[in-house]
């Protein structure tokens, strides 16, 4: 490791050397550990302490709202602590183009893997600190100036102890639903098991006819109104792929269902010559996401009928 | 286009693999929670999220600078990329067993880098009923509906049924005013009537097709109307007025149905 790098932390002060070298082989054994997909050492020590307390005696730390928190304390749900994973990930995509339509594997690897980073070390935190589930999960992805051309997801969720007769069987379970949709679910009888996630990116080469219809020519764009098929089935490729794909994640999680399914969609152009025409290409991004869902015979079903109200608010 | 429920053009081999696992049991869905309980409390279990999509390329018309007249070459274009984007969800939905679909999504993606292309997108929850009642619409197709989960239930409470989405387009060219028109107008408050014509004619010409929809459809009315005038990259002169709705009809044996008084309740939040 570099000389400079011991200096430029703490200010520069020149520190005990003994306190140096630790401080040195903490920071490598961090990095070993995030490089097995583990989260740094500050953070498990922090959430290590957080595992043992009584949680009634347990000052917590989350994003819950005020209604929310009143109304999960009500039904003996306990915010333990805010909770999180992240990961960078560069793509390794040279920016070649393709002649056929074709999944960009390591772009779409690298979303995958990213969120898939991410996901494991929220979910590490939250086995630290005995949490039972994590409610509120929300997923974004980071840009950062510094690492161009990469792709970062965050996962920022508030861990949760659970009453006994909600508590799942196999460790604890990662959702992105509010407190309130936890529960509302587990009182219909269904119990959430996970998050499904995946991404796929594809490149779609405009055809002959795609690019005269876009206008390539000396006369600009078509007069008359097509649908372009080479696209609209690229399109249908790289969704129904990210969907399938979501799918049988949600079946390896014992899931008979995904709901809250979310579908976001980005589509850019790239510019390439082909055969003498200047035409669009098409680059797709699909990001799929839900929550999987099992009915549960085992959880106390309290059939509710919904009422008709009318707010005066 | 003739409908052809059985066909499967267009979803490629993963796709069809999805549909087969959803038709094995396991379904997906974007409803949100409350949707999906509300749905269920219905009577109705979701079977999978179905999607129809065309990316499509938008012709081009000349307008007569001075005259107020519908642009049928962009009218025709928008009724045609969202009847091929509907018509692929409804046989997704069809491919699943459904009864029909709800909480329809229809949107217009445009790219800044394509001019004159639109993608169309139609994206729902095929459901159906747990009790085997049929609630396809008359024609046979799976009902389709903008109605959200809670709206949904609500509306089976009145003992309606939907049956379809049903829309209306029109693209209209608005007439730029003369220069003597403007030179008369210049520092007055007076109502520019042409403008005003014109806004009229596009926005009935999109409610009298939406109706002529529904009537074929054999409904009894249209709830949640949506009339909204978009620009789609035409120029300020060129508008589409847009209608959409859910049209219903009574559900079977419902004639002697009471609607359950709301209660009032006072919202704390």
């Amino acid at each position: 490791m570099s000389p400079l790098f011991g200096r430029s932390r703490g200010g520069g002060t020149p520190k005990d050397p003994a306190q140096a070298q630790a401080q040195a082989q903490r920071d490598e054994e961090s990095l070993a550990r995030m490089q097995q997909g583990h989260i740094p050492l500050n953070a498990a020590e922090r959430l290590a302490t957080l595992a043992d307390t009584d949680p009634s005696s347990l000052a917590f730390a989350s994003d819950l709202s005020v209604q929310e928190y009143a109304l999960l304390h009500s039904l003996g749900i306990v915010p333990v602590t805010l909770v999180m994973g992240s990961s960078i990930y560069q793509v390794g995509w040279q920016g070649t183009y393709y002649m056929v339509p074709t999944e960009i594997q390591s772009v779409s690897h690298a979303y995958n893997e990213s969120r898939r980073l991410a996901l494991g070390r929220l979910l590490e935190e939250t086995t630290l600190v005995g949490a039972d589930a994590v409610v509120g999960v929300r997923i974004e992805q980071g840009r950062h100036d510094f690492a161009a051309g990469s792709v970062e997801f965050v996962a920022i969720g508030t861990a949760v102890r659970l009453p006994p007769a909600l508590r799942g069987h196999d460790g604890p379970v990662l959702t992105d639903l509010e407190g309130q949709e936890f529960w509302q679910l587990c009182a219909a009888g269904i119990r959430p098991v996970g998050i499904a996630a995946h991404t796929s990116v594809h490149y779609v080469p405009a055809s002959w006819q795609t690019a005269r219809a876009m206008g390539g020519g000396m006369f600009g764009g078509s007069w008359y109104n097509q649908e372009l098929g080479d696209f609209t089935q690229g399109v249908y490729d790289a969704r129904e792929k990210a969907m399938t794909y979501v799918t049988q994640q949600a079946a390896a999680l014992g899931a008979d269902g995904i709901i809250g399914v979310k579908l976001e969609e980005h589509a850019s152009g790239r510019r390439v010559a082909r055969g003498g025409i200047e035409c669009d290409d098409m680059i797709i991004t699909f990001h799929v996401i839900g929550t999987a869902v099992r009915e549960d015979p085992s959880l106390a079903t309290d059939a509710r009928t919904p009422r008709t109200i009318l707010s005066l608010a | 286009m003739a409908y052809d429920p059985s066909s499967t053009e267009g979803v490629p081999e993963a796709g069809r693999a999805r549909l087969q696992q959803n038709r094995a049991g396991l379904f997906t869905s974007d409803l949100s929670v409350n949707e999906f309980l509300l749905v269920r409390q219905a009577g109705f279990r979701p079977l999978g999220l179905v999607i129809g999509s065309s990316i499509y390329h938008i012709g081009f018309q000349q307008a007569s600078y001075r005259q107020n007249q519908e642009m049928t070459v962009l009218s025709q274009a928008m009724y045609h990329a969202r009847e091929l984007a509907m018509t692929r969800m409804e046989e997704e939905a069809d491919q699943l067993g459904a009864d029909g679909v709800v909480g329809v999504r229809l949107d217009i993606g445009r790219y800044e880098w394509g001019e004159n292309l639109a993608e169309f997108i139609a994206v729902g929850t095929a459901v159906k009923h747990h009790g085997g009642e049929l609630h396809r619409a008359p024609s046979g197709r799976p009902f389709t509906s903008d109605l959200s989960g809670q709206e949904f239930w609500t509306l089976l409470q009145t003992g309606h049924r939907p049956v379809g989405m049903v829309m209306g387009s029109c693209v209209y060219h608005v007439a730029h005013q003369s220069m003597r028109q403007s030179l008369r107008n210049v520092g007055q408050n007076v109502e520019l009537a042409n403008y005003t014509q014109a806004l009229y004619d596009a926005r009935e010409l999109a409610m009298e097709r939406m109706q002529a929809e529904a009537l074929e459809a054999k409904a009894e009315g249209i709830v949640g109307v949506d009339l909204h005038e978009r620009s789609h990259g035409w120029g300020s002169h060129v508008i589409e007025f847009f209608a959409i709705g859910t049209a219903i009809i009574p559900a079977e044996g419902s004639e002697d149905h009471v609607i359950p008084a709301p209660q009032p309740v006072l919202d704390l939040s």
